[in-house]
């Protein structure tokens, strides 16, 4: 049987599920900006009617309606679609990052324009040039020593530039690293807050909004994944290892690694073990650490050392206006104090190491002698060893080209005296140091009989430079070279001979029996020709004007690839973020409606408990 | 898009704006610095063009500099040789008119006077210096004065003459670069310049049967000459035969000793290497340095220009008209076509110089346009894409502003 009262309380339950409804309105509204907010609606059904099926129904037709009621306040949201959103955000933020931190170094080069190392270098050969006319004047070595000085600077400027920007991204990834671990801690609470609502039965939709959010920023700094298998863990993927698992979390930490100049590497906090490929922000520094700003430094460092290298060997032969020969032009600081190259790497007073640069045979080869023996040479590379192998038909110019066309990390040259020269490379793996001779040896003879460097072919034979006097494989009158003091393009500098008298400055070669002809300025002219000469720099330069032309089309061409990248990865993510806009963002002119709807709704309600009052006015004052 | 929430359009805005702002700023420097890259990544390419170009520029100019310079040392030298030139024709009108006629003592005298004028004179200006002071020709040598006068007398009271002259400059050559590897003289060496007559040393040490003791080197006119062990002197003859050098050397039939003859006018230079003692074992040589290290006991003649106007004086001294009339006149005939040849070839220099100069020129020009063509602004280009963007975003910000004004608050009571 019905009660009196049933219809006020169908009209009560309709009122609150309006003014919830009305509520929810006002919350939409309210958040229509908030970040990663996404719009509510109040679900609602019909309420229970009387009677259902029971001993206790009473015994009429029909089922009377009871009103309404609200069943739960859900997010308007497509799963699918955030997640991804989540996949691409890290590729987005890996290539903003890249194009931002390469624009630094583009903007380093300085170029084309008249402040920038080739420039400076093109004035230093231009000087030689003017003392090659005019070798009896003390003017034009003047000139020489400025420009020279200029060129320094200039180098050690790039230089500086560039360790700065390793620094900055040091910082920076320490950075990312604590911000990582904040939101996956700030993860893995909403987590536990979340399952404690959920347990409840409701939805915590403002929680579930946050735990979003936090999740996107997350995968602007790492590529994620999120996987809600199990409905009561919510769990974050970071390349197939899981780093949140509902409550807990699995930080990262930053270690330094001595080997790498101090820089820090990525790992576990829990197991210590490096992480390779983040993803991300993350990613993209630890690249742009150790790759593209590393091999900036690397190509300025080898074409700094090379150049000091080769305008000293041909100074050396000249004499300057006060007489003084066998100097050095640049002074090239060694890592190492005893001649032997001999090295303490781990610091137990014990030497372990022999840091040579280069090597220079005893014997005068010619360039296209062919060798009539046959071998293998045998040199480190990126990855392990290398070898080169030689013909009997082979000329001494096809060999030192095919170890130069190799990966070893070695070049091969003749000298002034045509003698072999073996130098080293800067390391293309970044766990050993760079210039340092690592492994020669050679099957056959070339190495050793032949150009005299080795004292033994084969195995026996081999220089190793993990090892202290490995110079005893070396032939005793083989001139070596110390291996010099790291980053020369943060410390290369004119012989302060020179600086201290500018007439030290040779402009024509020492004659056979000593004299010094005044005019002669063949010295000056064949250091002016270093620029057109061939040398072997970055991966495939022929001389120093290739060399500036290719790390400038090298570092643009880089550039304009992220630049492109990330606008590319940056209009998919503003699709995809318009997506969901659409479906989860608020509209103004919607709810504004919605609640005319619910406002009416409302109000008819009210007037139908004001009908049923006086409905039951009529039974309770007038019957009876 | 089915539906659009309110924030879309604000959105929507506030990004096609950021990215046109940027475009506009990108377009505004072009234009402000007149260079189409302002970052490596605008044009990668033509920026790696550029700084080719930019640097084979100042290459450019470089030698431009070096010829301007070449070509007046050149005109300076060619002055001073047209200046021997005419000393040498005055001598040989000398040398005509007292070859035939009989003169008097007095007239001899006289004229032996104006042989020695003539002589100071050519000795000047064989040592003449430029415009920096160095002097021209001397080789490499250039602080140093290249032709020193020995001067003596017949010990009865008449003054001192020029008796000899002796070179004191060196035989090499300073290049410089007037292109990309394209070399040519600066100074010249005085002993080609002002040299008559070819050289020529005769060994008279017979030295039929020498060989060689160890790989050792010598060095003829400048030019370093490889001799190995077991080389005997047919083999060293050859070798000397064979270097790219105006030397020629055959054994004498004399005593069987080497003998080596320039074969244009030039002082002969040789020298042993450090470790070696070749020629001097040849008896062409002894300890002393070059060139006047000519072994005594060998055969030696030679002859200067110099020598060439003292000789003329020593025979009119000696009265021997004949001499005058027929070797004098021979020898300062030659003295003049080594220094005509020599004016020829600072002309020949001089037209170089001028071609190249034209060359460098054209060059320049041209590396000029390449570069600008790489790097500079198309100015009517950039203005209009300046304007386009400048119209677009003026379109841009009225439509949001229409746009994200209205909605249905605006109607409700």
């Amino acid at each position: 049987m019905d009660s009196t009262f049933s219809g006020i309380e169908m009209a009560k339950r309709g009122l609150f599920v309006h003014s919830k409804r009305m509520g929810t309105v006002g919350h939409n509204i309210a958040n229509m900006s908030t970040e990663g907010y996404s719009r509510q609606r109040v679900e609602v059904s019909a309420f229970s009617p009387l009677y259902k099926p029971h001993l206790n129904r009473a015994e009429r037709p029909g089922q009377i309606g009871q009103g309404v009621e609200s069943t739960l306040v859900r997010r308007i949201r497509d799963a699918l679609l955030e997640a991804r959103i989540v996949s691409n955000q890290s590729e987005k933020t890996y290539w903003e990052t890249r194009s931002n931190y390469l624009l630094q170094l583009e903007q380093l080069h300085n170029e084309p324009s008249n402040q920038s190392i080739r420039t400076t270098m093109d004035k230093f050969w231009n000087a030689w040039q003017e003392l090659s006319v005019y070798p009896e004047q003390l003017s034009a070595r003047h000139a020489v020593l400025q420009l020279g000085q200029a060129l320094t600077e200039s180098i050690q400027a790039r230089g500086k530039g560039l360790t700065d920007i390793r620094y900055v991204l040091e910082d920076d990834i320490q950075g990312t690293v604590m911000q990582a671990n904040e939101y996956m801690r700030e993860i893995a609470v909403l987590n536990r807050e979340i399952v404690q609502v959920e347990a409840e039965g409701d939805l915590p939709n403002d929680l579930y909004d946050k735990r979003d959010l936090a999740v996107q920023s997350l995968s602007e700094l790492v590529s994620i994944e999120v996987l809600n298998k199990d409905e009561d863990e919510f769990s974050v993927y970071m390349g197939g290892i899981r780093v949140v698992q509902g409550g807990i979390y699995r930080e990262f930490a930053s270690t330094g690694n001595v080997n790498n100049y101090g820089f820090s590497d990525v790992t576990w906090a829990d197991t210590g073990e490096r992480i390779s490929h983040p993803g991300g922000r993350l990613e993209s520094l630890l690249v742009l650490r150790d790759g593209d700003v590393r091999e900036e430094m690397q190509i300025l460092n080898e074409g700094a050392l090379t150049l000091m290298a080769l305008v000293n060997e041909t100074h050396r032969n000249g004499f300057g206006l006060n007489g003084r020969s066998d100097i050095d032009f640049f002074t090239i600081y060694n890592s190492v104090l005893n001649a032997q190259g001999n090295y303490d790497n781990n610091g137990d007073g014990i030497f372990d190491e022999t840091r040579l640069f280069n090597v220079i045979g005893e014997n005068t080869l010619d360039q296209s002698e062919q060798l009539g023996i046959a071998g293998e040479l045998t040199f480190e590379g990126r990855r392990g060893l290398i070898s080169v192998s030689y013909a009997a038909t082979d000329t001494v110019g096809s060999v030192v080209q095919r170890i130069n066309n190799s990966e070893a990390d070695v070049i091969a040259r003749l000298d002034r005296d045509g003698r072999l020269e073996l130098r080293a490379r800067p390391s293309r793996n970044t766990d050993y140091p760079d210039f340092v001779l690592r492994e020669m040896s050679d099957s056959g003879e070339f190495l050793v009989g032949y150009a005299g460097i080795l004292n033994d072919s084969g195995e026996e034979g081999a220089f190793r430079w993990d090892q202290a006097n490995a110079v005893f494989a070396l032939r005793g009158t083989v001139q070596t070279g110390i291996a010099p003091l790291r980053n020369p393009s943060s410390w290369i500098e004119i012989n302060e001979v020179i600086r201290g008298d500018v007439a030290s400055i040779a402009a024509g070669a020492v004659q056979s029996r000593g004299e010094q002809p005044r005019g002669d300025g063949s010295i000056a002219l064949e250091i002016a020709g270093i620029r057109n000469k061939t040398i072997v720099l970055g991966d495939n330069a022929r001389n120093f004007d290739d060399y500036f032309a290719d790390t400038t089309a090298l570092i643009g061409l880089k550039g304009e690839e992220s630049r492109i990248t990330y606008e590319t990865r940056e209009a998919i993510q503003k699709n995809l973020e318009d997506t969901r806009q659409s479906i989860s963002g608020v509209n103004l002119d919607e709810e504004l409606a919605e609640m005319l709807k619910f406002q009416q709704g409302y109000q008819a309600l009210a007037r139908f408990i004001t009908n049923y009052d006086e409905l039951i006015d009529t039974i309770i004052h007038r019957m009876g | 898009m089915e539906r659009v929430s309110t924030n879309l359009a604000n959105n929507d805005a506030q990004f096609y704006m950021r990215k046109r702002e940027r475009a506009l700023l990108t377009v505004e420097k072009k234009i402000s610095s007149q260079n189409r890259i302002t970052n490596l990544r605008d044009e990668p390419l033509a920026a790696s063009h550029a700084v080719r170009y930019q640097s084979t520029s100042l290459r450019i100019e470089r030698f431009s500099t070096n010829v301007e310079a070449l070509q007046g040392e050149t005109r300076l030298a060619e002055g001073y040789v047209q200046y021997s030139v005419e000393i040498l024709q005055n001598s040989r009108e000398l040398a005509v008119r007292l070859a035939n006629g009989s003169y008097t003592t007095e007239d001899r005298k006289m004229a032996v006077e104006q042989i020695d004028q003539y002589l100071e004179e050519l000795l000047n200006t064989a040592n003449k210096k430029d415009g920096d002071g160095n002097y021209i020709f001397a080789g490499t040598n250039t602080d140093r004065i290249p032709f020193r006068a020995i001067m003596g007398n017949d010990g009865a009271g008449t003054p001192s003459r020029m008796v000899g002259v002796e070179y004191l400059g060196n035989i090499s050559i300073q290049q410089i670069e007037i292109h990309e590897s394209n070399y040519a003289f600066r100074n010249a060496v005085g002993s080609d310049v002002f040299w008559a007559k070819n050289d020529r040393l005769i060994s008279t040490t017979n030295t039929e049967n020498y060989v060689v003791p160890s790989n050792t080197e010598i060095n003829v006119l400048g030019e370093n000459i490889q001799l190995l062990a077991g080389d005997s002197v047919l083999a060293i003859v050859q070798k000397i035969n064979d270097a790219p050098i105006p030397v020629r050397a055959s054994i004498s039939d004399l005593d069987g000793g080497i003998m080596l003859e320039t074969t244009t006018p030039q002082q002969l230079w040789l020298e042993d290497s450090a470790n070696g003692s070749v020629l001097r074992d040849l008896g062409l040589i002894n300890d002393r340095t070059a060139p006047y290290n000519k072994h005594p006991s060998a055969l030696y003649s030679s002859g200067s220009v110099f020598d060439i106007l003292i000789t003329f004086r020593e025979s009119l001294l000696e009265g021997n008209v004949a001499d005058i009339g027929s070797r004098v006149i021979a020898n300062i005939d030659d003295a003049l076509e080594t220094t005509l040849k020599t004016m020829a070839s600072y002309g020949a220099l001089s037209d170089r110089l001028d071609l190249i100069y034209k060359q460098l020129s054209t060059d320049g020009l041209r590396m000029n346009e390449l570069d600008s063509q790489a790097t500079g602004v198309d100015y009517a280009r950039s203005v209009t894409d300046l304007n386009m963007l400048k119209y677009s975003h003026e379109a841009a910000l009225s439509v949001s502003a229409k746009v994200l004004q209205n909605s249905l608050l605006d109607y409700l009571r």
